[in-house]
């Protein structure tokens, strides 16, 4: 049995040629992988706000003009006094729709959550304290410090929303009118807390659903109440969602950039290295040619010397991957309260893409090589 | 073991002014010995050793190989026969460079493992080669080093024919003299062509073909002188 061509020999030997393909390689698998992790932290906490919390708790507000005509002839106080009782119509009529569970008046507090690229502003409900227990209950959230809320301006805040805006238990917040009296326990950005009489806070309904409800437009016009999407304020999952599409494509785009950009790089300095590489063994392979091994017995030993330093290269890139995203992970992302993801088929994929490309763009030298290739006896009559 | 035909070989086909470098004649050499194909340089002896080893391929004319044509071989079957039964000591010795000594010889290797290694082991340190040339690459070998490399590689195998391209032109005297002994030793039970212009080193050949513009001119029992 014929040994075959050992892809060993060269790479033993060639120790450093060999190390600067793999590192490329590796470096190409942590750049790529590395940015969308990072990124992922946009992504994936905004999701949560945007697509997880949507689902169960809507907030509605809507125009005069939603609730019937004849609004100009009214006095303010008037109009005051009927569009309260429209509202409490409007509410009447939710409770009475499939998937509701519970719709409330609440003032709607601001938070702006801060991610490593971008940040996101949401509103969380205020109501009374049965409000508050109920709409925990829904979200899934439980307390995990301090106390609930049980007076006006008291509110209790996910675990995730103290970190990223690095507020403290017992912190009083906006003018001293709200303080943190509980952090909660909760996957997504939960906050809920009793909310302050006597001030102009807006109150828009807020409806708690089972999840079934996507678009809340489309089921108030459903129920017969026409309004222009501009002057109604409806925060639904219709609205999380197109939302989170907006932020995905803005933090998608670089990202792709980054990755065609760092693959664009990383081909062009493997074609030149493996080029000169390539060119530095013409007269080895020769030698193989004329002692009776054939193209392709060299061709399955090139192969077989890729497949060597792909392979080390994916697992040197995935072992430095792993190690930088929980360094990012422990130092960056979850003292920030932010959410990511570890796992994400697409950029593999992109990744593996990238390595098809270069792999083949590799096959244009060791073809012109493999077709330079003479017996001995050829090269000595060059020489001569 | 090979009945040579009327051969012909001729470059530049394609051109007007054609290059006979075998002109056609007929030779027939044994199974086993040391055969010196000798003659000045441009006198188609080079090209006879590569038509020999199928790395040429004749004009005209037939070369028998143990009874069985060389002509008309696919290139698989002349590259088998080049693994399985030739062996090859080039003029420039065409080592692998970034290979060590070892490495250099068991490349050639039917086989492999522990054995194959013991074997170039034992062939390099038979040539003359210390342990510590064996971990040597190229660079740092003396040519008479060198060349013996190349002959262990050669050897490798255990090849019928052996097939010496100037083995010694880039040596001193007592090297190229050892290095023939080493050829001399392994004809005793194989063939091995000599292809050189020293008439020195065949004076113990066991048969001398003297090659003039392309033709054999002499054909002697014995060594040159």
């Amino acid at each position: 049995m014929r040994q075959k061509l050992s892809a060993m020999n060269y790479i033993r030997n060639n120790k450093r040629r060999a190390a600067v393909l793999i590192v490329s390689l590796a470096l190409y698998l942590l750049i790529v992988y590395l940015t969308q992790f990072i990124l992922s932290a946009s992504t994936e906490s905004f999701k949560k706000i945007l697509s997880e919390d949507t689902k169960k708790m809507q907030m509605v507000q809507l125009p005069k003009s939603a609730y019937g005509s004849g609004w100009e002839s009214m006095s303010e106080e008037e109009v005051q006094a009927a569009y309260a009782e429209a509202e409490e119509l409007l509410m009447e009529r939710l409770r009475e729709q499939a998937g509701v569970k519970v719709v409330q008046k609440a003032q709607g507090m601001g938070v702006t959550i801060y991610a490593l690229i971008g940040q996101y502003s949401f509103s969380f409900p205020l109501g009374d304290e049965a409000f508050v227990k109920a709409y925990m209950e829904h979200m899934g959230a439980t307390l995990k410090e301090g106390e609930l809320p049980d007076a006006p301006g008291e509110i209790i805040l996910a675990d995730g929303i103290m970190k990223n805006a690095g507020l403290t238990l017992g912190q009083k917040l906006s003018d001293k009118d709200f303080q943190i009296v509980g952090i909660a326990e909760s996957d997504t950005y939960f906050g809920g807390g009793i909310m302050v009489s006597g001030k102009d806070y807006s109150q828009p309904i807020c409806v708690l659903s089972d999840g079934s409800i996507e678009d809340m437009a489309a089921l108030l016009r459903k129920m017969g109440y026409e309004f222009a999407d501009n002057e109604a304020r409806i925060y639904d999952y219709k609205a999380g969602k197109a939302d989170y599409e907006d932020v995905f494509a803005e933090v998608e785009t670089p990202a792709k950039l980054v990755f065609r950009g760092v693959m664009i790089v990383m081909a062009i300095m493997l074609f030149l290295v493996y080029t000169t590489m390539l060119r530095d063994r013409h007269g080895e392979w020769c030698l193989y040619c004329s002692i009776g091994y054939g193209r392709k017995a060299i061709y399955l030993s090139i192969l077989r010397e890729m497949l060597f330093y792909f392979t080390v290269a994916v697992v040197a890139g995935t072992a430095l991957t792993v190690i930088g995203m929980v360094t990012v992970d422990t130092l960056l992302i979850a003292p920030m309260g932010l959410a990511c993801k570890y796992l994400d088929f697409a950029v593999m994929g992109e990744i593996v893409c990238g390595y098809a490309v270069v792999f083949v763009l590799l096959q244009l030298p060791i073809r012109l090589a493999l077709h330079k290739i003479r017996t001995v006896d050829a090269m000595e009559e060059e020489l001569y | 073991m090979f009945e040579i035909k009327n051969i012909t070989m001729i470059y530049d086909m394609e051109k007007e002014e054609k290059v006979y470098a075998l002109g056609g004649f007929d030779l027939s050499l044994p199974d086993k010995g040391l055969v010196g194909i000798i003659g000045p340089s441009g006198s188609g002896k080079s090209t006879l050793m590569y038509c020999l080893s199928t790395l040429k391929t004749l004009t005209a004319g037939e070369i028998l190989y143990n009874g069985k044509s060389l002509t008309g071989l696919k290139e698989q079957e002349r590259e088998k026969l080049r693994r399985d039964e030739f062996g090859f000591v080039f003029q420039r010795h065409f080592l692998v460079p970034y290979m060590n000594s070892l490495a250099n010889v068991t490349v050639a290797a039917n086989g492999k493992g522990a054995e194959v290694n013991a074997r170039a082991e034992s062939l390099l340190k038979s040539l003359g080669l210390g342990e510590k040339e064996l971990k040597k690459r190229p660079g740092k070998l003396s040519g008479g080093q060198r060349q013996r490399v190349a002959i262990a590689r050669a050897m490798m195998n255990g090849p019928k024919v052996l097939f010496a391209d100037e083995p010694t032109a880039a040596l001193d005297h007592e090297t190229a003299f050892a290095v023939m002994d080493i050829l001399k030793e392994y004809a005793k039970e194989h063939l091995v062509l000599v292809i050189t212009h020293d008439h020195s080193i065949l004076k113990d050949a066991d048969m001398t073909v003297e090659m003039w513009d392309g033709m054999v001119s002499s054909v002697k029992e014995g060594g040159a002188r």
